[in-house]
């Protein structure tokens, strides 16, 4: 919404007070405040309920939803996972938000402006990592490679569950990215290394951060193992 | 009838009155006759001899109509022995005789009454003080609607491990009951309301009963697990004459905490010396700062991460073990996981979510080792599920995890060999990298949305941290609703600073236990800060009466979102799941037409109040007014129109 002051009582997009199917209960329009100068689709994030879990600036909570700023899916699979999410989002059907207002809701996201360096912002500049800025993460220390298999393997299924089950599946059933179960059949553990290392653009980058290539080592081992 | 002259003194009056009857003045007989008016001595005794045979008809009150030492008195040096500094009350009149006590023979010191609109506040604020005192303060509630008032607030406490002394009076003799409120102001086991969760009740039947039953409760709630208990404080008991009866006030008995057994301490020892990634997760593990220090000396021993849940401020935010943000993939590679005190240990080594179907799956290895150290596991109560999902760990010890810290210290100390330290030491650069990284990440996540209105909760924080920083302050709400940013950017390194939620997450709690934590917190010279969300607020906002009328020194920052937001979310997971009613979520989850007006309300009980705040660059000054009428001893409110979350 920027910087505009949300209006404490104005800005209210007024519909007429008919009876609703909620035994009178006023419009949505009236309960929620919606700034008059909304585009359609600030709108839609709003009144769809998008801004519960994900803010209005789309910079999301731990409590509620990731940020959506930057959004790195692609529009495909931006609108896949609207519709399947996994775990707690709620599902977004046809029939409840038509393609063309998911369009637009995903044209809104996706002009969120770039948050403040943290350089630029005085509360926050003492943080800043120097040689890491704009790199800094939640990163761990490298683990060190296992020398026998079985810890190799409990280092992936781990690196998996942490980075990639949100996607793939807890299972690696797949869900709003393909299934992994048959990962060993498709492709040569060279090739599931190096997918990883350089995934297709439906995919977040994980390497060389957050991943070490010890890492990414032991969970394309895991992945082959199942 | 009087107790020393049974009917004599009954007797003689009447004669006296009788004579009365007769002996009309005879000015008044002669108006009425029309006779002129005669002078004529009265029948009847002699005013001698109504002296010599009874006693005294002086125009002092009769002694059966006083009660020279009510055994309310009593009650009150209890409370004085017990070092309970206040009483919170609503007025209640199955209590006037030990609220009468309390002011007039205690002096209405030490304690002090805390004087409430609602029992579910006086609980709160013994809730709120005893989590920052470190001992706990008294609750007097009136039977049963009292006490029923008051059960979700002594609710909390008990989830959240919190001792509390409830009394509530009762009049179980029921010849004494007027007719009427008496009786629904009666109950035959007034303690069964709550008896789910409190630690120990009793319903003495004399003043001793009640001496030995009230020092067994007290050492019983302040023995971890710390819990509320509650005494009956009779009517009858309170009110009648305790004679010249002896009575013989137990002292205190403090019970040391179980610290674990050697062998099982072994056990421990062994594990996370031999483990290569291991965790350190503590809940409520700091009962005060050397549970803090303690725990910092172990973690830094095997330079071993910490993830805090915050039940209690276990770790300093700016450490370089403390690795909170972390825990999803700290979880998921540990080898050796120490649960310190842990509300949930199934809820953190698994994943359950809000799914239609409800699956569940592992987050931690399938090897790792996982121990877990809580006073609780002895003390699992039937009906109430705060014990949380059964866990089967590979250790399980029912021990207070503050006492058996210094065990496991000496115990990982004596078999660490000199590789193994080089090894652990090995890993200092690394763990403090991931700790400045995990606080940048956090820090460019605040910055997002920085200069938005509604005023983003980082930004909230932020700008109060400039101000606090440096002064003697100390957290009082939960952090979870503003995103944890105090934990995430703040600089929290005493145990005071921070107190944790709700316990029950029973909505309300935060306003009057800010106004219990303050009392304590101005005790030691300190303010309160207290972050309550506008829904928990509307529970109880006439605890702002009582804020004001004790002049307790609470800043109070409303995270105004105008919902119950969580139930926003969940009405439209609901509505979306059923394919149904997508802009039906609103209806009965937010708290709008008319949006209220936080800062004429306070400002209506006599809190110094501002607000609504929309925009983002007015909250330095408006934090500043409020800061100086805070630091006045005064409290103070901002009401801040937030981002959800």
């Amino acid at each position: 919404m920027g910087k505009a002051a949300l209006p404490v009582a104005l800005g209210l997009l007024v519909i007429s007070a008919a009876t609703t199917a909620w035994g009178g209960v006023s419009p949505l329009e009236n309960a929620i405040t919606v700034p008059s100068d909304a585009s359609p689709g600030e709108r839609l994030y709003i009144l769809e309920g998008c801004y519960q879990c994900h803010g209005y600036e789309g910079q999301g909570s731990i409590l509620s939803g990731p940020s959506l700023v930057p959004m790195s899916l692609s529009s495909e699979a931006f609108r896949a996972y609207v519709r399947n999410p996994a775990r707690a989002m709620p599902p977004y059907s046809h029939e409840t938000l038509p393609e063309a207002d998911l369009a637009l809701i995903e044209e809104y996201v996706r002009g969120f402006p770039q948050p403040r360096s943290i350089t630029d912002v005085p509360a926050l500049a003492r943080f800043a990592v120097p040689e890491r800025e704009g790199k800094a993460t939640k990163s761990v220390p490298p683990i060190a490679p296992r020398q026998d298999d079985a810890r190799l393997l409990a280092n992936g299924r781990a690196v998996y569950r942490a980075h990639c089950a949100q996607c793939h599946g807890a299972e690696l059933q797949g869900g709003i990215a393909p299934g992994l179960a048959q990962e060993a059949g498709k492709r040569d553990g060279a090739e599931t290394v190096a997918m990883i290392r350089n995934p297709p653009s439906t995919m977040p980058a994980l390497f060389p951060d957050p991943l070490s290539a010890a890492e990414v080592d032991a969970v394309a081992a895991f992945i082959r193992s199942r | 009838m009087s107790a020393r002259f049974p009917g004599r003194r009954d007797f003689l009056k009447a004669s006296i009155l009788a004579g009365a009857a007769t002996t009309i003045p005879q000015s008044v007989s002669a108006a009425v006759e029309g006779g002129p008016p005669e002078d004529k001595k009265s029948v009847g005794p002699s005013s001698d001899t109504i002296q010599a045979e009874t006693g005294s008809i002086t125009s002092d009150t009769d002694d059966h109509l006083l009660v020279r030492r009510p055994g309310s008195d009593f009650m009150v040096d209890l409370l004085k022995r017990s070092d309970i500094p206040y009483v919170a009350i609503m007025a209640g009149a199955s209590f006037r005789g030990l609220q009468e006590s309390i002011v007039n023979y205690g002096g209405n010191t030490a304690p002090q009454l805390i004087v409430c609109p609602h029992e579910e506040i006086s609980a709160a604020i013994c809730h709120g003080y005893a989590k920052v005192a470190g001992k706990p303060m008294a609750c007097l509630v009136h039977s049963t609607v009292g006490l029923q008032h008051a059960a979700m607030a002594i609710y909390n406490a008990w989830c959240d491990r919190v001792p509390m002394m409830v009394l509530a009076a009762n009049t179980s003799n029921a010849t004494k009951r007027r007719p009427g409120v008496e009786w629904t102001h009666t109950a035959q086991d007034v303690a069964a309301m709550v008896r789910e969760y409190v630690k120990y009740d009793d319903n003495p039947v004399s003043l001793q009963h009640y001496a030995e039953s009230y020092m067994r409760a007290y050492e019983i709630s302040m023995t971890p697990p710390y819990e509320p208990v509650l005494i009956v404080a009779d009517s009858d008991l309170q009110e009648e004459d305790m004679g010249d009866v002896k009575l013989s006030p137990p002292k205190r008995a403090p019970v040391e905490p179980s610290a674990g057994s050697p062998s099982a301490i072994a056990r421990v020892a062994d594990m996370l010396v031999a483990a290569e990634d291991p965790l350190i997760i503590a809940d409520r593990a700091a009962r005060s700062q050397e549970g803090v220090d303690l725990l910092v000396r172990l973690a830094e021993l095997l330079n071993a991460p910490v993830v805090d849940q915050t039940g209690r401020m276990n770790m300093p935010t700016a450490h370089y073990l403390n690795h909170t943000g972390r825990q999803q993939r700290l979880v998921a590679s540990a080898d050796v996981i120490l649960g310190l005190e842990v509300t949930d240990i199934w809820g953190t080594v698994n994943s359950l979510a809000d799914t239609i179907e409800r699956d569940w799956n592992r987050v931690a290895r399938d090897d790792a080792k996982v121990i877990g150290i809580s006073a609780n596991y002895g003390y699992v109560r039937s009906v109430v599920q705060d014990a949380q999902r059964y866990y089967a760990a590979d250790l399980t010890i029912d021990a207070d995890a503050q006492a058996c810290l210094p065990q496991i210290i000496e115990a990982v100390e004596a078999r660490l060999t000199p590789a193994k330290r080089r090894v652990i030491a090995g890993k200092t650069e690394a763990l403090k990298r991931a700790h400045a990284d995990m606080r940048a990440a956090d820090a460019a996540e605040a910055a997002k949305g920085w200069d938005a209105s509604p005023i983003s909760t980082a930004r909230l924080s932020m700008e109060l941290w400039e101000q606090i920083k440096g002064l003697e302050w100390g957290l009082v709400s939960n952090t979870v609703f503003i995103s944890r940013w105090p934990q995430r950017l703040w600089d929290i390194d005493k145990h005071h600073q921070y107190i944790g939620g709700e316990g029950g997450y029973g909505v309300g709690y935060t306003v009057p236990a800010s106004v219990g934590a303050g009392l304590a917190h101005r005790e030691a010279g300190r303010f309160a800060i207290s972050i309550p969300g506008d829904g928990d607020l509307m529970m109880l906002p006439s605890t702002f009466w009582t804020m004001a009328h004790h002049s307790v020194p609470v800043l109070t920052l409303v995270h105004n979102n105008r919902a119950w937001h969580q139930e926003t979310m969940h009405l439209k997971r609901m509505s979306a799941r059923r394919n149904r009613g997508p802009d039906s979520w609103h209806v009965g989850t937010v708290i709008s037409e008319p949006f209220v007006d936080y800062a004429a309300m306070a400002r209506s009980m006599g809190v110094w109040a501002e607000g609504p705040i929309d925009d983002p660059d007015e909250l330095a000054s408006a934090i500043s007014r409020a800061l100086a009428v805070v630091r006045s001893g005064k409290p103070a409110l901002l009401d801040i129109l937030t981002q959800v979350r």
